[in-house]
């Protein structure tokens, strides 16, 4: 082997390594969570983008204003919900956590399971002027800490709901103020405007399993087994073969592979600006996403999620995020004054704001009496966004599942239903799935100790 | 390597030389260690390091933070090997490298032959074609991203504005590899062409000559005189083009996010996937893959060493 060949050789290999475990190492950062004495410095990580960032932001200025002296919150932006697990996890091996953490709905069993934070309830028991009673009653079952109370404070709500285009929906004859409530309606709705005026019927998120955990909450069915995680074990398994969900499937998969659907795959902002380009008739996603598929307020209809099924149960599961106070490494004072950041993030004026800034709901129910919150609630559309969330039954199946290995069975369901939407047989492809998820759930419980 | 080796030469000549020399020949030495140990620092921090600790990993169970929680053998190998998703994962590995290699192998050629010719703005057409050399994996999945999409993309709008039904090139499990494929080739092919082009033009004019002298047209000549020559540079971009295809990610990440269906998970995606995708922190399970990804990077590039170099020209 000439030396050219060897050195070649050596460099491909070492090229190889770098290439093989570039991605393997964890993050880190050293900061040290300081002992308080006088003015409290707070590190809040958070995940919020555009309008949201900057809105934030000013909430953030406005404490610091008035805790001059006191109080003072470092808010830093950390990437994507995804990201932000991420870096907290490397956080945990270093001891760097932030004081406060925003963390996504399908996060928090994961949050829990860390033991790393403390529950919103210690605090609350000892503060006589929280009003316990001045969340949704969905959003406390969402949030609720084992023993009793919150795990963490609710920060910004949204729950899905279905969008009708005007000029679509009018196209095909419809009226779209007496909107279609079941998903069977919404079929045949949509085959009626896809088949009148050339546009998809429908559309909804296809990145991740939420519209079928959704779906199974508005038929009032468990996503998880048992209880969703909501009793006193934890999952093991999924749920995904009961008779309404093999029946909804059915219909979704009816209506993706004769082309009435669209499908936008993993981007959903692309599905958004479909829809606000009169490409699709009937969209199901997020309430968050409104500012964006109808800036003008006025070219969509909002109602309610379609039920599928009339079980009293029905009523779907919130999403959105939550702030987390860091207990282990973190002192009282710190952790006292991280407590009284979010409850100025909870107070009614604050939630108003943020709700109509960003388009999340209001998590304090109290918001609709101030002034912000009854200009926002002159929308229709918002009124029915806030309707639906008032109007959840606080049943196990809308409460939603709880697990840590939430994320991680999300892409095993919608890897199966992918197939399903191919052509693949619903309750088979669906089994297949739920024996997956129940060796995923259990290496994360095994992972979880 | 090539420092020390002149060191050692020296000093077999030395010794038969002058005894005297000895003192003058450990300095010599000592510059030798100096020279190489930047290099080696940094590669022990960077390659070495990591390595070790990959393998290490590979051994360890692991708790919901990504912490190590003790030995378990060989059963993040065992879960490797017995999931029936593997399989599937390094065959479309395969086809993936195989087809990224080929098509910038072909379209290469088929870009550049035209390119050598000596017309009027070729010189233009050369910038534009190796310009997506400068056009970062990201920014270029983006745009195909934006250009795919279902819903509104520029290349469905046009399919349906000709009558066309729409083609889910990013959404469905017939579709999604290609399109990968196709982005990733594209990706490359400025460069590729870029090589190319030098390769081509380093070739000896008087042997084409001699080969027009002979009789030989356009295509004997491309055929038994270009492309034999050209091969030392053909063989670089297989060797690049295979480590490349091991090791794609970001055009996966942002097109497809390794769906539907897991239609477009290759190996480097499943170790993305189980050390940081969403949520799951399973790096014991992900350094047991990266130690599988490096023993097949490594084992693919000695067999392309051993065999295929022996059909380059130098």
């Amino acid at each position: 082997m000439s030396v050219r060949k060897r050195t070649l050789l050596a460099a491909t290999a070492g090229a190889a390594m770098l290439f093989a475990l570039s991605g393997c190492a964890a993050p880190g950062s050293d900061a040290d969570p300081a002992t308080a004495s006088g003015p409290v410095t707070l590190t809040f990580w958070h995940a919020m983008t555009g309008p949201a960032a900057t809105e934030l932001d000013t909430l953030v200025s406005q404490f610091n204003a008035q805790e001059a002296g006191k109080i003072t919150v470092d808010a830093s932006f950390q990437g994507s919900y995804a990201d932000v697990q991420t870096k907290y996890t490397a956080a945990v091996q270093s001891n760097s956590t932030p004081d406060v953490l925003m963390m996504n709905d399908i996060s928090t069993g994961f949050m829990v399971d860390s033991k790393k934070t403390v529950p919103l309830s210690t605090f609350t028991d000892k503060d006589s002027s929280f009003d316990a009673d001045s969340f949704p009653p969905i959003v406390s079952s969402y949030y609720a800490a084992a023993s009793g109370g919150l795990a963490a404070m609710p920060f910004s709500v949204s729950q899905p709901v279905l969008y009708l285009n005007r000029s679509l929906v009018t196209q095909a004859g419809l009226n779209p103020d007496t909107p279609p409530t079941t998903l069977a309606e919404v079929a045949d709705w949509a085959e009626k405007i896809h088949a009148s005026t050339g546009a998809y019927g429908m559309t909804m998120n296809m990145s991740d399993s939420w519209m079928l955990e959704e779906m199974s909450a508005s038929g009032g069915e468990n996503f998880c087994t048992p209880e969703n995680g909501r009793g006193s074990d934890k999952v093991t398994g999924l749920d995904l073969t009961t008779p309404t969900q093999v029946a909804f499937m059915g219909q979704l998969q009816k209506l993706f592979s004769d082309g009435t659907a669209l499908n936008p795959g993993t981007d959903n902002s692309a599905m958004v600006s479909a829809f606000a380009s009169n490409k699709v008739g009937i969209m199901l996603t997020s309430s968050g996403a409104y500012t964006t598929a109808d800036p003008s307020k006025t070219a969509s209809k909002v109602s309610a999620f379609p039920k599928t099924s009339n079980s009293k149960d029905a009523g779907v599961v919130v999403g959105g995020n939550a702030l987390w106070i860091s207990g282990d490494g973190h002192s009282e004072a710190q952790q006292q004054a991280a407590y009284e950041f979010l409850t100025y993030l909870h107070s009614a004026d604050v939630q108003a704001e943020w709700s109509s800034a960003t388009g999340y709901l209001a998590s304090n129910t109290g918001a609709a009496d101030t002034t912000a919150g009854k200009q926002s609630l002159s929308d229709p559309n918002v009124a029915a966004m806030a309707d639906q969330l008032a109007n959840t039954p606080a049943s196990q199946a809308a409460a939603g599942c709880r697990t840590g290995a939430f994320p991680t069975v999300r892409a095993t369901v919608i890897g199966a239903f992918n197939q399903i939407v191919e052509g693949a047989d619903v309750t088979s492809t669906m089994k297949d799935a739920e024996s997956k998820a129940a060796d995923q759930i259990a290496a994360y419980n095994t992972a979880a100790g | 390597m090539s420092a020390s080796t002149t060191a050692e030469r020296r000093v077999a000549v030395g010794q038969r030389r002058a005894p005297s020399a000895q003192s003058w020949l450990r300095s010599d030495r000592r510059v030798g260690v100096a020279l190489l140990a930047p290099a080696f620092a940094a590669f022990a921090v960077f390659v070495f390091y990591p390595l070790g600790k990959v393998i290490w990993l590979s051994t360890q169970g692991t708790d919901i933070f990504g912490q190590a929680a003790g030995f378990v053998g060989a059963k993040n190998f065992v879960t490797i090997f017995t999931d029936p998703q593997f399989g599937a994962t390094m065959l479309r590995t395969g086809a993936f490298c195989l087809a990224v290699v080929a098509g910038r192998i072909v379209l290469g050629l088929l870009i550049t032959i035209p390119l050598t010719t000596k017309l009027r703005g070729i010189p233009v057409f050369r910038a534009l074609l190796t310009s997506p050399m400068v056009v970062s994996v990201s920014a270029a999945s983006v745009a195909f991203a934006a250009m795919l999409a279902p819903g509104n993309g520029l290349v469905n709008s046009v399919i349906t504005r000709f009558g066309g039904s729409a083609i889910p090139f990013l959404t469905s499990t017939q579709w999604a590899f290609a399109s990968v494929i196709v982005v990733t080739v594209w990706g490359s092919i400025g460069f590729t062409v870029l090589l190319m082009l030098g390769a081509f033009g380093a070739i000896d004019h008087d042997v084409v000559e001699a080969a027009h002298l002979d009789g030989a047209g356009p295509f004997r000549t491309l055929w038994s005189i270009s492309l034999p020559l050209v091969t030392p540079t053909l063989f670089f971009i297989v060797v690049t083009g295979a480590v490349e295809g091991l090791t794609t990610f970001g055009q996966i990440q942002i097109l497809t996010g390794g769906g539907p269906a897991n239609s477009t998970t290759t190996l480097v995606y499943n170790i993305y996937q189980s050390a940081f995708g969403a949520g799951s922190a399973n790096f014991g399970l992900a350094a047991a893959l990266g130690v599988v990804l490096f023993l097949l990077v490594l084992a693919l590039s000695l067999v392309q060493f051993g065999v295929l170099e022996k059909r380059v020209n130098y």
